[in-house]
């Protein structure tokens, strides 16, 4: 399997959202779609998914265009929604029923993910217990519970579940954890390691690089409508070399890293961060040290993260 | 690419693939219809509405208890005694066939020529409630006589009397003509019933009033019917619609389901409840009618909507008239539905839903009110055509202008032809547009809006392809 994308443009008048977004997946894993807001990360996934018109481009799946009837697509849309009035169990055997399985089949998935998102108790009410654990005798069974009975990261819960309900090839997920606590971004991430060992193709639009780095091999960044980065990360981060030094000595060494002309990017008594063009000023400014007799406690040299990447491309910092 | 109309009816077109997902959308959208406790109190309460209407309006209207005698013999003869001195062998079986007032009345074959007569003899022979009627013949004049005789104190009118005679005379005419060889549709022609009539001037232009009652009476009972549907169609079809843009829902249903099907789906849902609604009433106050007439005279409601000019037999009730109504509702319901749901999408929050209901409301009552201002205007050709054929007003005027007579059937079905066109265009913009407006978010969209956006999303399907 395999999916490409080539030449995707959108305008809207005379505003170019979307400027030739090309890129492929030939292998199952995860591609990063990063950017800064209204940079055209969103917009990308509905012109891929068909759901909005592009002006030029084409998607392919496997060589085929790509749509539900190629392609069996997960997709958890970066507007979270839910029918707010009717019941997560219909809602669910609904959206499933729009994928093409059947009802009991849907009903044995929905129970299989309502145990891995730990929402089993909004799915399946039941009569309340006594003290002792036992059924009361009168008690009626809970009333199934709706969408807006829900706080906001269980009916994320509940639409992931919708994207995975499908068993899809392809799932695409646009900020999946966004206003997730820690433990369900543990219990996202859970899911996402397993779906990548299954094999599944798998395109993440976050904002959170610390993410993308645990779980991308692939990358591509937009700015402004244009795409400004594209490549395996590894091989990104090594075109970069190692820029990255973390000092710590027993001495004050500000002057010597002025006197060698290195940019200190910050400084916490004697623990510094400092940016070097590579290893050859990293190497002559360990020996510089060692010259003046400053006691070296941490020289770590490292590449930039995802972090620094995305911030030196798009500039806004703030924006990320 | 220049935006070329000519090139877009060329590929007004739809695809399988437009529809798929319909079945699913229609079965979840009626079954939380069903669900949705608003609906089923509204429902309980309109059921509650009609059971209790009939017998409510019987009694306003004045309707008295109902005897046995109603029951036992419309025309209160239990039994008619038939002397046949005419040498004509007479049918007596038909006569119940050709008027039902003596459904229950018994017609005897009697043979009395060699009784006595006197009244003591006669009284006791004959009950109040029977009657004895003697047809002889007079070879010399060549003439017949139809004598009828009944007790003075009579359990029967005299009308009821009259008319026994007149159907007697009538199957002996038939006789008659029969046994020249006269074939059944010359004695058919033969014995046809005619009408006269004398009246004043006065009695004349009364009658006219009553024509432009019954015209008025028939497009405002049609209308107001088509009216109440569509308004409840569209408040129903904006509502769902708006509902699943404000929650969101779109960009999560249109990866399964394609845009038109999600909007056909509805439609089909709503017009199953809507109609299933209507015809569930229907049939609980036909019943309630039913049950109400073995205690109440209910003709009093019949005479009541007969003011109006309205009545079965003006209507003439028939099997092909009932689906030229209902063929005209299906059409009217889905021109106002599809409008809706367009409407309805170019909203973003629940906040739009009035003014977009107020948008369908007064589009609505423009047809509306045109069917009924020129209802009493007479059987102008002209005016009957232009209001049959324009959409909008059509589905208000078609069927009732036909059905009083003022355009031919072929009229008629050249206004569904078009009112269907309307329907194909708007659903073929749905599929062409909807997708847009479903990710469309924003102020309420004008028209200037839609059609930027159908020129825009047209030009683009046609060149992809």
């Amino acid at each position: 399997m395999s999916l490409e994308v080539r030449n995707l443009s959108k305008k809207y008048g005379e505003k170019t959202v979307v400027e030739n977004l090309s890129f492929e997946m030939k292998n199952p894993g995860v591609f990063a779609l990063l950017g800064t807001n209204g940079a055209g990360k969103t917009t990308s996934i509905r012109m891929m998914l068909n759901m909005l018109s592009r002006d030029t481009g084409e998607v392919l799946w496997n060589g085929a265009p790509l749509d539900t009837a190629t392609c069996n697509v997960g997709y958890l849309a970066e507007e979270r929604g839910l029918y707010p009035k009717y019941t997560l169990m219909d809602q669910l055997i609904y959206f499933s029923g729009l994928r093409g399985i059947p009802k009991a089949e849907a009903k044995k998935r929905i129970r299989y993910w309502a145990e891995r998102l730990e929402v089993e108790e909004y799915l399946y009410p039941q009569a309340p217990k006594s003290e002792d654990g036992k059924k009361r005798g009168r008690a009626k069974a809970q009333a199934a519970k709706k969408a807006d009975q829900l706080s906001k990261g269980n009916q994320q819960k509940i639409q992931f579940m919708t994207a995975l309900l499908p068993d899809p090839d392809l799932l695409i997920l646009d900020e999946p954890l966004s206003g997730l606590d820690p433990v369900n971004t543990d219990l996202f991430k859970g899911i996402i390691r397993d779906e990548i060992a299954k094999g599944k193709y798998l395109i993440m639009s976050s904002h959170q690089m610390a993410t993308v780095e645990e779980f991308c091999t692939d990358i591509i960044i937009l700015n402004r409508s244009k795409t400004v980065l594209a490549g395996h990360l590894n091989d990104i981060k090594k075109s970069y070399g190692r820029i990255n030094l973390l000092l710590k000595t027993e001495t004050d060494v500000t002057d010597l890293i002025k006197q060698e002309g290195l940019t200190l990017v910050s400084a916490k008594e004697t623990e510094y961060q400092i940016k070097v063009s590579g290893d050859e000023q990293a190497n002559r400014f360990l020996k510089l040290l060692i010259e003046n007799g400053v006691t070296v406690v941490t020289f770590s040299l490292r590449e930039p993260s995802l972090h620094e990447i995305f911030v030196e491309k798009v500039g806004d910092a703030h924006e990320v | 690419m220049r935006f070329s109309w000519r090139k877009w009816v060329m590929h007004m077109k739809f695809r399988k693939s437009d529809f798929a997902g319909t079945s699913n959308v229609f079965r979840f959208t009626l079954v939380q219809m069903l669900k949705g406790k608003a609906n089923i109190i509204t429902m309980l309460i309109f059921f509650l509405f009609a059971a209790a209407s009939i017998p409510v309006m019987t009694l306003m209207m004045g309707g008295e208890q109902s005897t046995s005698a109603d029951e036992a013999a419309a025309s209160g003869i239990v039994a008619v005694y038939v002397q046949n001195e005419t040498g004509y062998e007479l049918d007596l079986e038909s006569i119940p066939q050709k008027n039902e007032i003596f459904s229950n009345t018994n017609f005897v074959d009697t043979d009395l020529m060699d009784v006595e007569w006197s009244e003591d003899t006669y009284e006791s022979m004959v009950e109040p409630t029977e009657a004895y009627i003697h047809l002889q013949r007079d070879t010399e004049k060549m003439s017949f006589t139809v004598g009828a005789y009944a007790l003075e104190e009579k359990d029967f009118s005299d009308e009821a009397l009259d008319s026994c005679i007149s159907l007697l005379s009538g199957l002996l005419d038939e006789a008659r003509y029969a046994q020249q060889n006269a074939k059944p549709d010359q004695i058919a022609a033969l014995t046809s019933p005619y009408e006269t009539r004398v009246e004043s001037v006065s009695e004349y232009l009364n009658e006219k009033e009553d024509d432009f009652d019954t015209r008025f009476g028939v497009q405002l009972l049609y209308s107001v019917a088509l009216l109440i549907l569509c308004t409840f169609v569209s408040s129903f079809i904006i509502q769902k619609v708006i509902e699943e843009k404000a929650s969101k829902l779109a960009e999560l249903l249109m990866v399964s389901v394609s845009p038109l099907a999600m909007l056909v789906g509805k439609i089909l849902a709503v017009m199953t409840y809507i109609f299933g609604l209507v015809a569930s009433l229907a049939v609980v106050m036909c019943g309630s009618y039913v049950i109400t007439g073995r205690f109440v005279d209910t003709s009093v409601l019949r005479q009541q909507i007969a003011v109006f000019g309205i009545s079965l037999e003006t209507l003439q009730v028939s099997p092909v008239l009932v689906v030229i109504l209902i063929v005209s509702f299906l059409l009217g319901y889905l021109q106002v539905s599809l409008l809706s749901g367009l409407i309805g999408t170019g909203c973003s929050s629940t906040e739009d839903v009035e003014p977009a209901n107020m948008t369908m409301v007064l589009l609505v009552m423009a047809g509306y009110m045109i069917a009924v201002l020129t209802a009493g205007s007479g059987s102008n050709p002209v005016l009957a055509a232009v209001i049959s054929l324009c959409p909008v007003t059509s589905m208000f005027c078609a069927p009732v202008r036909y059905i009083i007579g003022d355009i031919g059937f072929g009229m008629l079905a050249f206004s569904w032809a078009i009112q269907l066109a309307v329907i194909l265009f708007l659903a073929f913009v749905c599929a062409r547009i909807y997708r847009a407006l479903m990710m469309y978010r924003g102020n309420r969209m004008k028209l200037s809006g839609w059609i930027t956006m159908f020129r825009q999303n047209r030009t683009k399907e046609v060149g992809n392809r």
